[in-house]
C-alpha cells in the first residue's frame, strides 16, 4: 500500500493563507463607500489583491516552477469555488425568493411575491438586468418592442449555445 | 509531471466521460449528476492509486483535479441554468431571429425565472402553499435566516 502525504511548499503556504483570508479581504472592501452594492466589483478586486499579494510573496520565497502552479491551481480552484458561492448569495433567485418571504414576515400570494422581489424592484428588473447584459455585450439589439440577435456574434453565439447542449445531452427548453 | 498531478488529470479525464455517458442517461436529473460523480471521482482518483501502492501528495492531487473540475462545474453551470443564453436560443427559432420583448418577458422571467423557482421552493419544502399565500417552512427559514447573515456579513444589500 502507497501513502498520501500532506506536505506542503512555500507556494502551496502561501496560497492557503490567501484563500483563507479571501473572505474577510471581501466583507471588508464590500463595506467600502465607493464599491458599496457592486458585488461583482468587490470580487474582482478582492481576486486581484489576493493573487497580487500571492505573487509577491512566492517571487521573495524564490519557489520552484512546480510549486509556483500547484500554488496557483489550488488558488483558482478557490477562486472559482468562492465565486459560485458568492454568485449564489448575491443574485440566486430562488433564495431571493425565500429571502423576500422571510422579510415579509406572512403569507404572500404569487403577484405579492413577484411585487416585492429584490426589496420592491419586482420581475420586470430580472427583464431589464438580462437585456442590458445581452445588449451590452453585442449579443442582441433592441428596436422598440422588439428584440433581435445581432446577425453575428448573437446567431452565432446562439448556435454555439446549442450545438453544446447537444453536446453535454441537455435538454433544450426554447421548443 | 508528479504521481499526484497524474491521478488529478485521469480522475478528472474519467469523470468528464462519465458525466457525459451519465447526462445522457439520467436527463432529469442533470445537476446531481455532475456533482455526485465529480464527489466519486475525486476520492476514486485520490484513494484507488494509493491503495494500489503509487505515494501521492494530497495538495497537488486536488490542485490539478479541483482546478480542472471547478472551471468545467463554472462553465457547465453557466450553461445550464443561463436564462439569457436560453432567450438567445429562444429569437435563433424565430423569424428574421427577432421576437417581442413582452413574450420573452412572460416565458423566460415569469415562466423560468420566477414560476419555475416557486415549484423549485414548494418541491423542495422550503415553503409551503395555503389559501392566503406562500408561507417558509422551519427548513426554509433556516435557510432564509442564513442568507441573510451572510448578507449582513458582506454588505449584500439586494440579491437577484
Amino acid at each position: 500500500m502507497g501513502a498520501l502525504q500532506f506536505t506542503t511548499s512555500t507556494s502551496i503556504d502561501y496560497a492557503l493563507w490567501v484563500i483563507a483570508g479571501f473572505p474577510f479581504v471581501l466583507g471588508a472592501l464590500a463595506r467600502l463607500p465607493g464599491l458599496k452594492g457592486r458585488n461583482a466589483g468587490q470580487f474582482a478586486i478582492s481576486t486581484c489583491l489576493g493573487t497580487v499579494l500571492w505573487i509577491a510573496l512566492i517571487i521573495r520565497a524564490d519557489a520552484s516552477p512546480h510549486d509556483v502552479e500547484i500554488g496557483l491551481m489550488l488558488l483558482a480552484s478557490a477562486y472559482l469555488m468562492y465565486l459560485e458561492i458568492w454568485a449564489l448569495i448575491s443574485r440566486g433567485y430562488t433564495l431571493g425568493v425565500l429571502v423576500t418571504l422571510f422579510t415579509a414576515r406572512r403569507p404572500l400570494g404569487v403577484d405579492e411575491i413577484a411585487a416585492r422581489y429584490r426589496r420592491g424592484d419586482g420581475l420586470s428588473w430580472i427583464m431589464r438586468h438580462r437585456m442590458e447584459g445581452l445588449i451590452g455585450t453585442g449579443l442582441v439589439a433592441s428596436h422598440g418592442d422588439t428584440l433581435a440577435l445581432t446577425p453575428f456574434l448573437g446567431v452565432a453565439t446562439a448556435r454555439i449555445y446549442r450545438f453544446v447542449l447537444l453536446a453535454l445531452g441537455l435538454a433544450r427548453t426554447s421548443r | 509531471m508528479t504521481s499526484a498531478m497524474i491521478s488529478g488529470a485521469a480522475a478528472f479525464a474519467i469523470y468528464l466521460v462519465a458525466t457525459l455517458i451519465f447526462l445522457r442517461l439520467m436527463r432529469d436529473k442533470s445537476a446531481a449528476v455532475v456533482v455526485t460523480i465529480a464527489i466519486v471521482a475525486y476520492f476514486g482518483g485520490l484513494f484507488i492509486p494509493v491503495l494500489k501502492g503509487v505515494t501521492l501528495n494530497f495538495w497537488e492531487y486536488t490542485a490539478v483535479f479541483s482546478c480542472f473540475t471547478l472551471t468545467f462545474l463554472m462553465a457547465f453551470g453557466a450553461i445550464y441554468k443561463s436564462v439569457s443564453l436560453r432567450m438567445l436560443d429562444f429569437l435563433l427559432d424565430h423569424p428574421n431571429h427577432a421576437a417581442s420583448k413582452h413574450s420573452l418577458m412572460t416565458r423566460y422571467v415569469a415562466e423560468e425565472s420566477f414560476e419555475h423557482r416557486l415549484d423549485v421552493i414548494l418541491q423542495s419544502r422550503f415553503a409551503a402553499r395555503f389559501p392566503d399565500g406562500f408561507v417558509l417552512t422551519r427548513k426554509g427559514r433556516a435557510v432564509a435566516r442564513a442568507v441573510t447573515c451572510l448578507h449582513a456579513l458582506f454588505a449584500i444589500e439586494r440579491i437577484g
